[in-house]
């Protein structure tokens, strides 16, 4: 191994100005694979690549293996190895039969359930016919106007009628079951007032009158 | 090195399948023991340093982390093992590249002049890792002998990666230093007769 030449740096040093030289020596630690300047350098870290190792001693394993103790897998690399172990089964299908009854059965039952649930939200009798209505009400000064009756146990949450500014007119379309349905308007939650397009109106009792609206699907023609 | 099915056998291991590690334990055996010697000189301390590396990173096989190097991480352990021993025991670093530089590598039956220029070559370098600080010396193995990434000599050192460039560049420089420094002394003591 002789000597070539003098450090490079030392020497690129002196000819480069100092802004690029710290530029450059940046770099070289930032960007892309290690740079080596010559050759001299080159033949050292290939020497390093090249140097004789040690044979370690032929006990150093097994007295390895021997100290230790197996490892208790945790509970979470038992369920991965679970998981993760792939399984064969057989059957024959009259032992599958039961099987596959239990899950016809469950699915039937699963679709009626929400079917049942369903209905009960809309709060009709399964089979009845629904008839789509229109609310109006023409009232300049309120603030807010809910529809309720007996088909939502007189409360106004969820029935608020929508105002056309235009208009002045206030209205909700609902779809219900075929009945009869007494009803009125609730204006700025306080008071209630009957529909005065309304055909027919009944007594509440209390001294005041209620709207009814009577729903009928009659050949596709609503009533 | 190859660090392909790494990640499955400390998988087996981790789940129960001791004898497994075994294979871990071949794989980067000498590596590790031949760490143990360059910091040590001595083989037995070698051996009994690269045993406890192995039973450590064993033990704390349920910290490594599963998708990383493993190498780089056992190394760690390693180094800083015999880190630790150092310090406990105050070695000296004189006895042990001697005695690295004097093992009988090349001496065949038929040593031939390039032979024996190669030899002399190696002799230097050894005595030239031999002066050189230890991280640095180190970080040279483990990029131009053990073929590591800048990357994982980073984890193995605990560096950054522009970290590790540095510390090997600086490295190659104090060798490359060293080793002329040391002939230059030679020449010059020839020339003056003394």
């Amino acid at each position: 191994m002789k000597r070539k030449e003098s450090f490079p740096l030392a020497d690129d040093s002196a000819s480069d100005s100092v802004e690029n030289h710290l530029k450059n020596k940046n770099r070289k630690f930032t960007d892309g694979p290690l740079q080596i300047e010559d050759d001299e350098m080159r033949q050292i870290a290939s020497r390093i690549g090249r140097l004789p190792d040690l044979e370690p001693p032929s006990n150093l394993v097994p007295s390895v293996m021997q100290a230790l103790q197996p490892k208790k897998p945790s509970l979470w690399h038992s369920f991965y190895r679970w998981a993760n172990t792939p399984r064969s089964v057989n059957f024959t299908p009259l032992r599958a039969a039961p099987v596959v009854l239990i899950l016809i059965v469950a699915f039937i039952l699963s679709g009626l359930l929400v079917s049942s649930q369903k209905d009960s939200r809309d709060g009709s009798d399964p089979g009845q016919h629904r008839v789509s209505v229109i609310f109006n009400l023409s009232l300049r000064e309120a603030h807010t106007v809910s529809v309720i009756g007996t088909f939502n146990s007189w409360k106004g949450q969820g029935y608020e009628m929508k105002r056309d500014r235009g208009l002045n007119v206030w209205s909700l379309e609902l779809s219900l079951p075929e009945g009869r349905y007494e009803y009125g308007f609730l204006v700025d939650g306080q008071r209630v007032i009957p529909d005065p397009r309304a055909w027919i109106y009944q007594d509440d009792g209390f001294g005041n009158r209620n709207s009814v609206l009577i729903l009928r699907n009659k050949n596709g023609e609503k009533v | 090195m190859d660090f392909s099915d790494d990640q499955k056998i400390i998988t087996a291991v981790l789940a129960g399948n001791k004898d497994a590690y075994s294979t871990l334990v071949q794989r980067y055996q000498r590596p590790i023991f031949n760490l143990m010697y360059r910091v040590t000189g001595s083989y037995e301390d070698a051996l009994d340093l690269a045993q406890e590396t192995f039973i450590k990173a064993y033990e704390k096989l349920d910290t490594f982390r599963l998708g990383s190097r493993f190498f780089p991480w056992l190394y760690t352990i390693g180094f800083n093992h015999v880190r630790n021993f150092k310090r406990r025991d105050k070695l000296s670093h004189e006895v042990f590249y001697q005695n690295w530089g004097e093992e009988p590598y090349l001496d065949g039956p038929a040593c031939q002049e390039d032979e024996l220029h190669a030899k002399l070559d190696f002799q230097r370098l050894f005595q030239g890792l031999q002066k050189l600080p230890v991280d640095y010396r180190e970080a040279l193995i483990l990029h131009y002998h053990e073929g590591l990434s800048m990357e994982d000599i980073g984890a193995a050192l605990q560096l950054s990666v522009s970290g590790a460039k540095m510390r090997v560049h600086r490295g190659l420089l104090k060798l490359r230093q060293i080793i002329f420094e040391d002939e230059d002394e030679k020449e010059r003591i020839v020339s003056t007769g003394g």
